[in-house]
């Protein structure tokens, strides 16, 4: 079987739930308490696309760490970006917006990016209303699974696809 | 000599506080050889001679008694001994059969199977070839695996990255960690570097030796392949150079479990 390895970096302000994501991904598990990631994580999932076995490193930034000059190195030859919000936190949502039209999108044009929007789980139709939903690529909970799976599969599907 | 002496000196401090409980009278006969071989360092003339003859027993009295952070404490006092009295009196007796005698009892080794290498200082444990900007391992190789090696090689990757936008300079690029009696050494290339995970001793005469087998596997095997997309394929191929270059070379000087 084919096997291809790929980076990919999530970012996002503190809380969001990004080691959560990455949690229930890698090892389907989710914990309420929250444990503030300190620099880096560095994780790895292999899924199977079709005939291609896609090893996936998970790059979980710390949420403070969100200034530019600290992880620009790390989002250094990333082939996916997902940028994670908080649902219930508008300014979480401002933050990643700004950074994937800002940032990503000019200074990293090769790498896909997501906008991902977290803890729907939490979320109401007041909260939803708040956001710009042609922005958003996905809704996911960490807590209740949903749509994380997917939002990963996805991403690996894309870099099969463009992996000729 | 007298910086020699104080190192004699701070060794059997190190080695009574960590074991004088435990173990008095096999102290006692390390106090006993330390002081007969500091009396001796002491005459010049017979220096390189006495060594020669008693570095054995003071050897065979240390090894039951090392610890792990005496271990660490004797492989960098050697290290700097060593590199002392070369300095100083140019004494022709080596050190290396010191060393390897050391290395045996540390690890069950034997002296003939660690008298066949030539870097008789370090094992090496595993050697990593990483994709510089994605952290990406190309390759590894290690006679046992003992690390994940993807995950190795992205937080190492992760922690060069660091240092050097931290701290770096211009082109300057992260050379080496060290972790108790561990060392990784890294060697840079353009769009890969290869890390070394060795234990033990790590002279110069190594490190070179290392510099010399990538700069020749980034030039011939690793040269070749075109590292535009990592996969399978071309980690099959990284990792047979690697192995090849390796097996040989460093495979008798695998430390064995300890
Ligand atoms: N209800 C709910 N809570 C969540 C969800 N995802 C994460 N949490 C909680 O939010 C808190 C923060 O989650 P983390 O995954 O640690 O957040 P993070 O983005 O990694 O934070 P930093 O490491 O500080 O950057 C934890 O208490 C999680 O249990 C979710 O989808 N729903
Ligand atoms: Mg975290």
């Amino acid at each position: 079987m084919k096997s291809i390895t790929k980076k990919i970096v999530l970012l996002g302000n503190e809380g969001v739930g990004k080691t959560s994501l990455v949690k229930r991904f890698v090892h389907s598990i989710f914990n309420d308490q929250y444990l503030s990631t300190i620099g880096i994580k560095i994780s790895k999932k292999t899924i199977q696309i079709e005939d291609t076995e896609v090893n996936l490193m998970l790059w979980d930034i710390a949420g403070n760490m969100m200034s530019k000059t600290l992880y620009q190195n790390y989002l250094k030859g990333a082939h996916g970006v997902f940028l994670v919000c908080d649902g219930t936190r508008p300014e979480t949502y401002e933050a990643v917006i700004q950074e994937k039209d800002m940032h990503i999108n000019v200074d990293f044009k090769e790498s896909i990016a997501y906008l991902i929007v977290n803890k729907s789980d939490l979320m109401t139709e007041i909260d939803k209303n708040k956001l710009e939903s042609s922005k958003v690529d996905f809704y996911t909970s960490a807590k209740t699974g949903d749509n994380v799976e997917f939002a990963f599969q996805r991403m690996a599907e894309n870099f099969v696809d463009t992996n000729t | 000599m007298s910086q020699d002496m104080n190192q004699f000196e701070e060794l059997r401090r190190l080695i009574l506080e960590v074991d004088r409980e435990e173990n008095a009278r096999k102290t006692d006969e390390i106090i006993t050889k330390l002081d007969e071989l500091e009396k001796e360092l002491n005459d010049p003339d017979k220096f390189a001679n006495v060594i020669q003859q008693s570095k054995a027993e003071v050897i065979d009295v240390l090894g039951p008694v090392m610890g792990k952070m005496i271990k660490k404490f004797i492989s960098s006092e050697i290290e700097k001994l060593k590199e002392g009295i070369e300095r100083k009196s140019k004494a022709i007796f080596s050190f290396e059969f010191l060393k390897r005698k050391i290395k045996s009892k540390m690890t069950g080794v034997s002296e003939e199977e660690l008298l066949l290498s030539d870097s008789i200082g370090s094992s090496l444990l595993q050697v990593f070839a990483i994709e510089k900007d994605t952290g990406i391992l190309i390759g590894t190789y290690s006679p046992k695996n003992i690390l994940e090696a993807d995950l190795v090689a992205g937080m190492l990757s992760a922690i060069k990255s660091f240092v050097e936008s931290a701290f770096g300079e211009e082109d300057s690029e992260l050379e080496s960690l060290s972790y108790s009696n561990y060392k990784i050494l890294l060697y840079n290339f353009n769009r890969y570097y290869f890390a070394c995970v060795l234990e033990g001793i790590i002279d110069a005469k190594i490190k070179e030796e290392l510099q010399d087998e990538f700069l020749n596997l980034a030039d011939k095997e690793l040269g070749s392949l075109s590292f535009k997309k990592i996969d399978g394929d071309i980690r099959k191929k990284v990792e047979l150079a690697l192995s090849k270059a390796f097996e040989l070379k460093y495979g008798a000087n695998f430390r064995a479990d300890n």
